[in-house]
């Protein structure tokens, strides 16, 4: 027994391997580094020299350049060079570590009151930098008064678009047994194929009509020029890949086929929601800037949050799709050929 | 058209089909390390191989039950798929061009074909 305790890591040693590890690969590697200890020091080496390997491959399987070209551009377009310089590596790090599952109820409301409670933060800072530079004016009380009822309605409001979404993806199918023939899979894949098909024709003839609203969006310029060619390459795009059905095989074959169009399938839906909001963005960014600069603060601040709030729903979006479809790729992981 | 593979991964599905059942992360990192002496090998170049293999459609992986000798985790067990096997067969006839070719050019000097 005591043996036994003596050939496993240290616990806080394993706790932080396990914690650089990135999620969807962490069981096997994990387990794999458990397996080989030799001691402490043994470990730690190896664990650092493996980690960046599996991070960077993970950063590679769910690299979208379409998706950061785009977050580029919305960056760049909102923040500037810089921020959008030091945000996007961030965001490709946060990508390698996309967690396994969905965030459970629990964790998704904390995360809506955090970013109410930093959007709340916000409007106090540019309350107070406001009244700093000038004193209080007709507009400066509304603001006040404005800041002072908005501040207390985010939280439910963030929490209830935070629920919808957690009801959302509670109600999507899930892959629910274990034990499958490759028949009943191919049939399941097929479906989901098929659906996907339709969706993604639909969705191209939308795209299509958007490049040409783009185009003549007023106030955008440039990056509303650029967000057409955006949705019209998308749209073309969707339309020649449009998902064929699925190659027959035995059960690993379609099971690891399946699992690349769910993977897929999320990336180009991930690609596709920021492309949908961009121009929502880029718009309310626009008119921010331009009512604050015209003395109209408190529109202008208004603006800022709808925009910064259309953002963590999309990334709301995201992360439940993300968490559904790495769901379903860990039970298609587990699930066993019946007749095998 | 079959897919060409690099030499690393060659040697890491090489791996794989010796192993056959019993290929995962552990095992396959140790015949890599075999096979492609005296070059030292990480497992974290095994495992980016892998996935990046995987993503080719050439291998197929699953998750085994966890057990206790790994604390209570799986196993990502890999197998090769048609299109891996076809490439995999593909360089090895192109290996043995190489080998026959160099045998046949510079045999006269004592040279001997590595087993």
């Amino acid at each position: 027994m005591e043996g036994a305790a003596l050939n496993t890591p240290p616990e806080k040693l394993d706790r932080i391997v396990r914690f650089l590890i990135p999620p969807a690969a962490r069981e096997a590697v994990a387990g794999d580094l458990w397996e080989t200890y030799q001691g402490p020091a043994q470990y730690a080496r190896e664990a650092f020299r493996t980690v960046p390997f599996v991070v960077f491959s993970q950063m590679r399987r769910h690299f979208n350049l379409p998706a950061l070209i785009l977050q580029a551009m919305v960056l760049y377009a909102c923040l500037g060079a810089w921020a959008a310089g030091v945000l996007l590596p961030l965001l490709m790090v946060a990508e390698a570590y996309q967690p396994a599952s969905r965030p459970t109820p629990r964790r998704a409301m904390r995360e809506a009151i955090l970013v109410a409670f930093a959007l709340v933060m916000f409007l106090q800072m540019v309350r107070n930098s406001y009244h700093g530079l000038s004193p209080l004016t007709v507009n400066g009380v509304w603001l006040g008064i404005g800041l002072f009822f908005v501040g207390p309605c985010l939280v439910p409001f963030l929490c209830l678009l935070r629920t919808s979404l957690i009801v959302r993806s509670d109600k999507r199918p899930t892959l629910a047994n274990r034990d499958w023939t490759a028949e009943d899979l191919s049939r399941n894949r097929a479906r989901f194929l098929a659906g996907l098909r339709g969706a993604q024709l639909l969705e191209a003839a939308l795209l299509g009509a958007m490049a040409l609203v783009s185009w003549r969006l007023p106030g955008l310029g440039a990056p509303g020029q650029m967000l057409a060619l955006f949705y019209a390459v998308a749209a073309l795009f969707l339309l020649l890949n449009a998902p064929a059905a699925g190659q027959a095989g035995d059960f690993l074959t379609v099971r690891a086929g399946y699992q690349r169009d769910l993977m897929r399938h999320q990336q180009m839906r991930r690609f596709l929601w920021w492309l949908w909001c961009a121009p929502a963005l880029l718009v309310l960014h626009a008119n921010a800037v331009q009512t604050a600069g015209s003395g109209h603060l408190a529109d202008g601040v208004l603006r800022a949050i709808a925009a910064l709030m259309l953002c963590f729903f999309v990334s709301a979006l995201n992360r439940e799709s993300a968490g559904w479809t790495q769901e379903q790729i860990g039970l298609l992981n587990r699930m066993r050929d019946r007749l095998a | 058209m079959t897919e060409t593979l690099g030499q690393f991964e060659q040697i890491v599905m090489t791996a794989i089909v010796a192993l056959n059942d019993n290929a995962y992360g552990v095992t396959i990192h140790a015949k890599v390390e075999d096979l492609a002496r005296p070059r030292k090998v990480t497992r974290g170049a095994v495992y980016a191989t892998l996935d990046r293999m995987e993503d080719k459609g050439l291998i197929a992986s699953w998750m085994s039950e966890p057990t206790p000798e790994r604390g209570g985790r799986s196993r990502r067990h890999y197998r090769l798929e048609k299109s891996g096997l076809q490439a995999l067969k593909e360089s090895a006839r192109t290996a043995r061009r190489l080998i026959d070719t160099i045998a046949e050019n510079l045999g006269g000097l004592g040279w001997k074909a590595p087993r």
